[in-house]
């Protein structure tokens, strides 16, 4: 890890777990912890240095993400630092407070006097009805950015996932845009916040192996501490390897994103989430075995990561979405050798002449 | 506000981030994969003509003792060993590299797998010069096998029970006792055997590891028929078998530490995912663009744990470059792998068409019918399961 890097997770670990405390133990306000968030400028973490921000890598966002998902961050982080990843794409150097993103595959754009109007559907969009959303999409081949501000005429109906996280669904007819850019090289914001999910996820599936790891050295049953027996040991074992799956994965991604760009990463994103997603129920079901009944009630932390986790295996594409790419992606290789193609992929990161390699990428709808 | 300044600013100095107990670092060398490759598998094309799908589903259990000199002759073998042993000075990734196209290609490299990936390095390392001038150029050359002298009748995941035992004489040692569960036992030149040394020692101390050559007088081997129908692996008798003194490898007494050190070697690389990997390339084959949507997502989900796999094998390769011992993650790369390449066989099982007509066998069918029953061993080979996640235990600090 680069020293700066280093640096700023220290910074962020320190903020985080600080946070984490005060919600557990004190009422501080929401408002409060988001003050602290962007005083230290993370939501601006992938914007120019000009505006103010840290131009991060993913990288450093991924790290950043892992860490909210460890300390359960209850803040919308993640999206307004997608939001500002949109806003550097956009050119724009406005000042932002928290934002949130989407990605519609199919829209429909028609240009009146004053710019453009949308008509779509995005659903369950992360963060409160009351963001401005960066949506990413295509029109008849052309990619473009928009913003849709909370002002602007739209059917939204709030709800909250199974993690108690306010989403938001929203329902555009002839919406008119005060911004829309059309861009040369498509971005797919929907595939970005999966690699941030990963990385959630990630942060989260380690923070079941250190409380499972404590409560086991503490609780005692049979007249000593439920570590000691070999059936428990190998759960949380199994426990940590699925966190250690999870987060090579998502780092691999995220260097493959920083060295090759958004447009011939989609598979390894897709690789992480589906990964991501498969370790899910086997990680949660092995940290509530651990912690027994406790770990069930609502006083205990354990659910705070748990049903989150649970959450997220369904947001930014569950199994059946990134498996069908993957699979798609494999057949369409089948001709010329699916191994071939894979290993294609990592050697351009570890040739001398990455340019040779290149291939090609999949499309996603 | 610029955040670079704000953290020199706000910087707090703890103790080094970590939100992972294990080191999955990408690897970030660079090396010419594209032309190593391009020759490996110019080598395949034209060394594998003759070898059917069942025996490459074998992979690198396989032993083919005409297919491990062509790729001596050809410079596959020992490519990490310094010039002076037979080797080229290869990096480990590009050793990887090679090797991952063989297991991909399901070349039958059982013969020489065991003395190329462990045997010779464990030489190298611990071996006196005449060891090593005599034994390592043969096995780059792909003429001597090895195998591993571990299990014995009454130690197997304990393997510090074991009981053969070597006692100094004036000419060397007097070997005594039997290995059982050995690896290719019967066609194997050579075996690097953990025996003890002390017997006033208990457990992990007082064991000492051996090179032996196993046509000495007082070695009796037996094949032992795998459910399979392979003769795979076999016991080992030695009644008062002399080896040189050059025999001991490393220090009296420190066996131990020194196969443990051979395990990361052991239980990291590619072949510990890759061994049902024959099984995706024959099941896409039957595919067209059109497949239905449960062999699409169930593909999908197999390159998922594939591609994650290897981005953890190539972690623990670059860390083995650089001279690390990360022998806590290869036993996690060890059990996810073999968990994955188990689940393999019977997730294509599930999928096969089946239309109560009797289909003809096909190369999909032989393929899975050998990985079916092979399956089970590979969570017990190398280290079973319930070791491995005793020792990912220990590292998270439960033991």
């Amino acid at each position: 890890m680069s020293e700066l890097r280093t640096m700023l997770a220290d910074t962020v670990t320190k903020l985080f777990s600080d946070i984490y405390e005060s919600s557990c133990h004190t009422d501080t306000q929401n408002s409060d912890h988001w003050h602290r968030i962007e005083s230290l400028g993370l939501p601006s973490l992938m914007r120019d240095e000009a505006d103010g921000g840290f131009n991060g890598q993913w990288q450093d966002a991924v790290m950043v993400a892992r860490c909210a998902g460890y300390y359960a961050i209850n803040q919308p982080l993640v999206e307004t630092l997608l939001g500002g990843y949109a806003l550097r794409c956009l050119g724009s150097s406005s000042s932002g407070g928290a934002s949130t993103v989407a990605h519609c595959g199919s829209t429909d754009l028609t240009q009146q006097q004053r710019g453009y109007h949308i008509s779509a559907e995005l659903s369950d969009v992360a963060g409160g009805c009351d963001l401005p959303v960066f949506i990413s999409g295509s029109f008849k081949g052309r990619h473009f950015l928009a913003q849709l501000n909370p002002g602007d005429a739209c059917r939204r109906s709030p709800r909250t996932n199974i993690a108690g996280e306010p989403r938001c669904s929203i329902h555009l007819q002839e919406t008119p845009l005060q911004t829309l850019c059309w861009l040369d090289q498509p971005i797919n914001l929907h595939n970005l916040a999966a690699l941030l999910s990963c990385a959630q996820i990630a942060g989260c599936l380690q923070r079941l192996v250190d409380m499972c790891v404590q409560y086991a050295s503490e609780r005692e049953q049979f007249g000593r501490p439920i570590s000691q027996f070999q059936v428990i040991q190998h759960g949380i074992s199994q426990l940590a390897e699925q966190a250690a799956a999870v987060t090579c994965a998502t780092e691999a991604a995220a260097q493959a994103l920083d060295r090759d760009g958004l447009q011939t990463t989609d598979f390894e994103i897709a690789a992480a989430k589906l990964r991501a997603n498969i370790a899910i129920p086997l990680a949660t079901n092995i940290a509530h075995q651990v912690h027994g009944a406790i770990g069930f009630t609502e006083e205990h932390q354990l659910h705070l990561f748990t049903r989150r986790l649970l959450a997220w295996r369904n947001e930014y594409g569950n199994n059946r979405f990134w498996a069908k790419r993957l699979g798609h992606w494999c057949l369409q290789h089948r001709t010329d050798g699916l191994w071939q193609a894979l290993t294609a992929r990592s050697d351009r990161h570890m040739s001398e002449k990455p340019e040779a390699l290149r291939e090609p990428e999949y499309q996603t709808s | 506000m610029c955040v670079t300044n704000h953290l020199l600013q706000n910087f707090w100095l703890l103790e080094e981030f970590s939100l992972s107990t294990f080191d999955f670092t990408p690897p970030q060398t660079s090396i010419d994969t594209a032309s190593l490759r391009r020759r490996i598998r110019q080598f395949l094309t034209s060394a594998m003509e003759d070898i059917s799908p069942r025996e490459r589903a074998y992979s690198w259990t396989g032993y083919n003792a005409n297919f491990s000199e062509k790729m001596g002759k050809d410079g596959w073998i020992g490519m990490q060993w310094p010039e002076l042993y037979g080797g080229r000075n290869a990096s480990p990734l590009e050793r990887y590299v090679v090797i991952e196209e063989l297991l991909a290609a399901g070349a039958p490299v059982g013969a020489h797998w065991i003395a190329d990936r462990q045997s010779g390095t464990h030489l190298l390392r611990y071996a006196s010069d005449r060891i090593k001038s005599e034994y390592l150029p043969k096995i780059a050359a792909g003429e001597l096998f090895f195998c591993i002298g571990m299990s014995e009748p009454n130690a197997g995941s304990d393997l510090a029970a074991i009981h053969t035992h070597a006692r100094k004489v004036d000419e060397g040692w007097i070997i005594n006792g039997s290995k059982l569960w050995t690896t290719h036992a019967v066609r194997s030149h050579m075996m690097i055997a953990l025996v003890r040394t002390d017997r006033s020692e208990q457990r992990h101390n007082g064991l000492s590891q051996f090179v032996i050559d196993l046509s000495l007088p007082g070695i009796t081997i037996n094949g032992i028929t795998d459910q399979t129908g392979e003769v795979h692996f076999g016991e080992v008798f030695f009644e008062e078998v002399l080896v040189a003194n050059d025999c001991l490898l490393g220090t009296e007494g420190q066996g131990w530490q020194q196969v443990n050190a051979e395990l990361a070697l052991e239980r990291s690389g590619p072949e510990r995912y890759l061994s049902s990997y024959r099984l995706i390339e024959e099941f896409i084959d039957t595919q067209t663009d059109c497949s239905d949507d449960l062999n699409t997502d169930a593909i999908g989900e197999w390159i998922a744990e594939l591609w994650t796999l290897r981005q953890m094998s190539l972690s623990m390769a670059a860390q083995i470059a650089e001279g690390k011992e990360p022998a806590l993650e290869a036993a996690i790369v060890k059990d996810l792998g073999a968990t994955f390449e188990q689940s393999l066989p019977h997730s294509v099982a599930a999928l096969m068409s089946d239309d109560g007509q009797h289909t003809p066998p096909s190369a999909l069918s032989e393929v899975l019918d050998y990985l079916l029953l092979a399956s089970p061993s590979f969570s017990l080979r190398g280290g079973t399961r319930e070791i491995l996640r005793g020792i990912i235990a220990r590292g998270l600090g439960l033991r």
